[in-house]
């Protein structure tokens, strides 16, 4: 790993007001580093302040403690949220393409490369001229994915983005996302699935219930086979990265 | 595309509300012919139909339409355009909201019929005057609605452009103005009325045509037939505009795209979509 982290998370700690005017600690004391090329999944129980650390990370929440973004923001990072905010009023395509519309790089060669990340994605022939309301929510988060990916940015944050798609896509997409992927983009990643964390990671964060602490680091070594997260089951390591997992999750579930 | 048929039984409703609203008329019918005095203070159906005809033979009705109609849709436009254009403009800056909002608040609630006086000396008793009226009573909704659009647009799709770092302009054009415009078109559809009303009360001022100056000059007269018959015309033209504004807004996905989709990938879109067969969006 070279020196220099593409995220670097020291101390972080968010709290929010509730509404009732207390405080809430959402994240406690998080460190974290993320390496070029390096997929880190967070995964913990709902409501234990994942999305809060991709949140302080884009700045958009504040914070105590250190919480550093060491690329340009903008064309070096995607931010895939948890609910797709596609354009209703633009086809697949041309939501697909709204990075490079953006950034001024339209061109026809452009436009076909956005549409041969679509097809990847299985959204290919007359999907792409679909609009949003016309797709299910599986087909619209695969549509966001190819959005964020469509820019080849240095860091990526998703919040859940296998979410909504079903089961043998969210297999294929597994795949894709991590062959695109590759040595390139460095992810930063919040789940709830453990099958994909210890599939697509090469380091898994267990956090604690609220407010959230990073409980257990775990690096799987299945970061370099390109399979698919059902095979991997098959081999003796899972078991045991599993049920590390999920023995740091049950026990810290409240904290 | 065309949604699959689903058997379901009949929508009768239609035919429910005829049937009530032909046994009033019934009603109202039968108890004026018993009375004298109901007749004078309410009309009755058949009188009305006669005074509707009387006023059409003359030429006058159509005349009175076609002034109100007339008034009403340059300042209902006027109004819905120019106010939405400023509340978007609003999204801009955050400051220069908070220092306009209590004029908005004051301006708003201004009475439209307090205006009137000025609005003779400045424009005199044309149609201008009757613009004016119906435009500054419609201006401040479409002002609002178009606001809130605007922050709500920002709030669904503002995070896309921020990851992007677009810039305000292309923010602006590409998710703001496209993204407000359903509250736009809805603004459009509340001011219907408001702008009949507008410039209703223009006419009352002071005219020598249109349908409220029919009404003002028969309700002189005592003539309820006439003021009947002139206010059915004012209800039929309030539901034209709303058919007008409904079938604007059915087309809204259409509207949208006008804002901000490159040429290029509107032409791509459409050559994918003749070639699975799809009917091309615009």
């Amino acid at each position: 790993m070279s020196a220099e982290p593409d995220i670097d998370i020291k101390g972080l700690s968010v709290s929010y007001r509730r509404y009732d005017g207390s405080i809430k600690h959402a994240v406690a004391d998080v460190t974290l580093e993320l390496f070029p090329g390096e997929i880190v999944s967070i995964v913990g129980p709902s409501g234990c302040g994942k999305t809060s650390i991709l949140r302080a990370v884009l700045d958009e929440v504040e914070y105590k403690g250190r919480c550093q973004l060491n690329v340009a923001r903008g064309s070096g990072l995607s931010y895939l949220q948890q609910n797709p905010a596609l354009l209703p009023w633009r086809t697949a395509l041309e939501n697909a393409a709204l990075g490079q519309e953006v950034r001024g790089l339209l061109s026809a060669d452009s436009i076909l490369k956005v549409e041969e990340l679509l097809a990847n994605f299985e959204l290919g022939g007359k999907t792409m001229s679909m609009y949003p309301a016309e797709l299910s929510t599986g087909m619209q988060q695969r549509v966001v994915l190819a959005r964020a990916l469509e820019s080849s940015p240095r860091v990526l944050l998703c919040d859940e983005p296998f979410s909504a798609i079903d089961f043998i896509t969210r297999l294929k997409l597994n795949r894709i996302f991590k062959k695109r992927c590759g040595a390139r983009v460095s992810v930063l990643m919040v789940t709830h699935n453990i099958d994909e964390a210890i599939f697509l990671s090469s380091r898994v964060c267990v956090m604690s219930g609220s407010p959230g602490r990073i409980v257990k680091v775990i690096s799987p070594v299945f970061c370099n086979l390109v399979d698919d997260a059902v095979s991997i089951r098959q081999e003796p390591e899972f078991e045991k990265y599993f049920n590390e997992i999920w023995q740091a999750m049950r026990t810290h579930e409240a904290s | 595309m065309k949604p699959p048929e689903i058997n379901r039984p009949p929508d009768r409703s239609p035919w429910v509300a005829a049937g009530i609203a032909v046994l009033l008329l019934l009603a109202w019918e039968f108890a004026s012919r018993g009375s004298e005095r109901v007749t004078f203070l309410f009309s009755r159906p058949s009188q009305v139909w006669d005074a509707l005809v009387a006023m059409a033979i003359s030429g006058t009705l159509l005349n009175d339409v076609g002034v109100t109609a007339s008034e009403a849709l340059l300042g209902t436009t006027a109004g819905t355009v120019l106010g939405s254009a400023v509340g978007l403009a609003l999204w801009m800056s955050k400051r220069a909201t908070r220092v306009a909002a209590p004029f908005v608040v004051m301006a708003a609630n201004f009475p439209v019929f307090a205006l009137a006086p000025a609005a003779i000396v400045w424009l005199g008793i044309g149609i201008g005057m009757k613009v004016f009226l119906a435009a500054f009573a419609t201006f401040f909704v479409s002002l609002n609605l178009a606001h809130q659009g605007a922050k709500l647009a920002q709030e669904q799709f503002g995070s896309v452009f921020d990851g992007f770092r677009a810039s305000p302009w292309d923010t602006y054009r590409k998710i703001i103005v496209p993204g407000a415009l359903d509250a736009v078109l809805s603004s459009m559809r509340v001011n219907v009325g408001l702008g009949i009303l507008g410039a209703f009360i223009g006419e009352f001022i002071a005219s020598e045509h249109g349908l409220g100056r029919a009404i003002i000059r028969a309700s002189g007269l005592y003539q309820i037939d006439r003021v009947f018959a002139a206010s059915l015309c004012i209800i039929a033209l309030a539901a034209l505009f709303d058919r007008l504004a409904q079938g604007l807004q059915q087309e809204k996905l259409l509207i949208a795209r006008a804002f901000g989709l490159p040429r290029r990938l509107r032409a791509r879109t459409q050559e994918l979509a003749s070639r699975s067969h799809r009917s091309p969006p615009g």
